[in-house]
């Protein structure tokens, strides 16, 4: 299950090491301590975070006049920004607070903080996003948001060459 | 019932079958499956009758596009209205009444002595140089020898030959001016009497409703006009004399409706023709309304003999105060107070809010309601139609006696619409309110929906189901 979480965040993209703190690299047992893995917190978070604004978008809110591309992009950059701070702010206190590997403390600095930061934003608005295409269609006001299904445009379609 | 054939004579005529079709338009329940409107009026140019007219053809073109829809619910111009066969525009015309004066109609220079002798004790010298183009401005002795002219014409055949049994006709005509006195009892005679068509078996036994309509305006004084409303009152003393004894008493006419008000507005005074535009007028509701409670009058009831009705308004209030839904009576309030407000809060969102909103909501996209359907023909006529709903509404709530239950002129907030009845919370819809509520119901993700449907009937389903939806919730009726 440790591994689920983490496959999302397997890449080199704000640093190697840095995965490995958050996987839970330990020293002195030479490898990852299950219980120190911060992946699951911070896949449930983002994840949360973008399943909670979908729905309040999609199915709580659901306002008429909430329902162009603009607004859309509301929620969207919501999830973004939590899953930004979140990232950002678990790094940059595991470094205050001197909890990182000895091996691997000298690679991870502020630039890896604002990376992972950036990385778990794009992957929340990812998420938002994939929700958005495949589960907007019961949302009775902001169903066409932020562009019209394809079903209604198929639909649509059909009628304009029946006609 | 199947047809129900409305006369409309004279100015009032057609401000009636005005008055009917925005009752339709809006829904009020008609028993009759269609509405057959004959307009005689001799003033071509009348603007009263050419609004009608217009309002009337704006109407068939919208209905006709919303038959044959399988599972709906709407009633917005539910009622079917179209013209008697070979009829233009429901006029019934009436021949030898353009610029002809009436000794010229009456061809008096042929008339031997003893005839011009009685002519002369029948009509005045201003009756007789009097030009009928724009009908026969007050005087009911000229109608009456003008209007003879329906038995046997081509028209009355036309419309003979359209009647079926079961169809009913109704009069609607007023009785202190010159068409409506005068072609109400010629009219009813040849209903009766005239044997020149296949049908006449049939229609002189069909059922016969008319209402009357007694003084409810004057106008200015003018030396140069043939209209004087100092003779309103004379007029209409003489001419009820004449109806109960060749009307009432001799069952000729199977339900009888009589409408007056003794709060008059002051109108210019023209004798006709484009000039003369009254505003519309609650006892011209009252009549339209008697119009749909002859259609929904049982035939036994019909049976039992000559039914008079008169009608009155359910308040104590001063006669000069405004005239809301609360003070008509039970009745006619709870026929007409749901499907004039589902219509005018259609009206506002049209005007104040389709346009911004449309590109963007569900209920248009999903039911392709795009630029072309707005540009089109069929959007154009509902547009008129409200438009000149608007301006009827308009008008009643500036004649006197006013009847003016919407705050017509308001566009926000708009379920202050209503006057004297105050919305309530629509409690699921939380955060919606005002025009975006509309949106809102419209978007309704609706049970019954006949997907196979045309875009237009689609689009008056959509705005039937979701105003009737807010007039209930919102202000329980």
């Amino acid at each position: 299950m440790e591994d689920f979480f983490s496959l999302f965040y397997r890449n080199n993209l704000y640093g190697e090491q840095l995965y490995y703190h958050l996987r839970g690299w330990d020293d002195a047992q030479n490898g990852f301590v299950a219980a120190a893995d911060k992946f699951p917190t911070i896949f449930c978070v983002a994840f949360g975070t973008a399943v909670l604004l979908f729905l309040a978008y999609y199915y709580i809110f659901n306002h008429p006049r909430w329902n162009r591309w603009y607004h859309w992009i509301i929620p969207l950059l919501m999830t973004m920004a939590t899953s930004f701070i979140l990232g950002y702010v678990i790094v940059t206190t595991d470094l205050s607070a001197g909890v990182i590997a000895q091996s691997l403390e000298p690679y991870i600095g502020v630039g890896n903080a604002i990376m992972f930061g950036i990385y778990n934003a794009v992957l929340g608005g990812l998420f938002f996003f994939i929700m958005s295409l495949l589960l907007r269609s019961w949302s009775k006001n902001c169903k066409h948001s932020p562009w019209p299904l394809l079903a209604t445009k198929l639909n649509n379609k059909g009628k304009q060459d029946h006609e | 019932m199947s047809k129900l054939y409305v006369f409309g004579i004279g100015g009032t005529g057609s401000r009636v079958l005005k008055s009917l079709t925005m009752l339709l338009a809006s829904g009020v329940e008609c028993k009759a499956d269609t509405i057959v409107p004959i307009i005689i009026d001799p003033d071509d140019s009348g603007a009263d009758k050419t609004r009608t007219i217009e309002l009337m053809n704006q109407y068939m073109a919208i209905h006709s596009k919303l038959e044959d829809n399988e599972g709906s619910t709407n009633k917005f111009f539910k009622t079917e209205i179209k013209p008697v066969d070979g009829m233009t525009n429901f006029i019934f015309p009436l021949k030898n009444t353009r610029n002809c004066k009436f000794k010229d109609f009456i061809e008096m220079s042929q008339l031997d002595k003893e005839s011009l002798a009685l002519v002369n004790m029948l009509f005045s010298e201003k009756n007789l140089n009097s030009d009928m183009k724009v009908g026969f401005k007050g005087n009911p002795n000229i109608g009456s020898v003008v209007l003879n002219q329906f038995a046997g014409s081509q028209e009355y055949k036309d419309f003979a030959n359209g009647f079926s049994a079961g169809d009913r006709i109704f009069i609607i005509s007023s009785i202190f001016g010159g068409t409506g006195a005068s072609g109400f009892p010629l009219l009813l005679k040849t209903i009766r009497t005239d044997k020149s068509s296949q049908a006449w078996s049939i229609i002189s036994k069909a059922r016969v409703g008319a209402v009357t309509v007694l003084p409810y305006f004057n106008v200015e004084e003018d030396e140069n006009s043939g209209v004087d409303s100092a003779t309103f009152i004379s007029k209409t003393k003489s001419a009820l004399a004449y109806y109960e004894r060749n009307i009432s008493q001799n069952g000729s006419i199977d339900a009888l409706y009589y409408l007056g008000d003794n709060v008059k507005a002051t109108y210019e005074n023209h004798d006709g023709g484009s000039k003369q535009q009254n505003k519309a007028h609650l006892i011209e509701l009252a009549a339209a309304l008697s119009v749909l409670d002859f259609a929904a009058t049982p035939e036994e009831k019909l049976a039992e003999g000559t039914q008079h009705y008169e009608y009155g308004l359910e308040t104590t209030k001063d006669p000069k105060q405004q005239v809301l839904f609360q003070d008509l009576g039970k009745i006619s309030r709870n026929a007409i107070q749901g499907p004039l407000t589902q219509f005018i809060l259609m009206n506002k969102y049209l005007e104040n809010s389709r346009a911004r909103q449309s590109k963007h909501q569900p209920w248009a996209i999903d039911n392709k309601l795009d630029k072309n359907f707005f540009n089109g023909d069929f959007y154009a006529a509902v547009e008129k139609v409200q438009k000149a709903y608007y301006e009827w509404l308009h008008e009643m709530a500036t004649n006197e006696r006013t009847f003016k239950p919407f705050n017509e002129e308001r566009t926000n907030p708009l379920f202050d619409i209503v006057n004297g009845k105050s919305a309530s919370k629509y409690y699921p819809h939380l955060f919606t309110r005002n025009y975006a509520l509309v949106d809102s119901i419209l978007n309704t993700r609706w049970p019954n929906w006949n997907k196979a449907a045309t875009r237009e009937q689609k689009f008056m389903e959509i705005f039937y189901r979701a105003t009737k939806d807010l007039v209930e919730h919102k202000y329980n009726m």
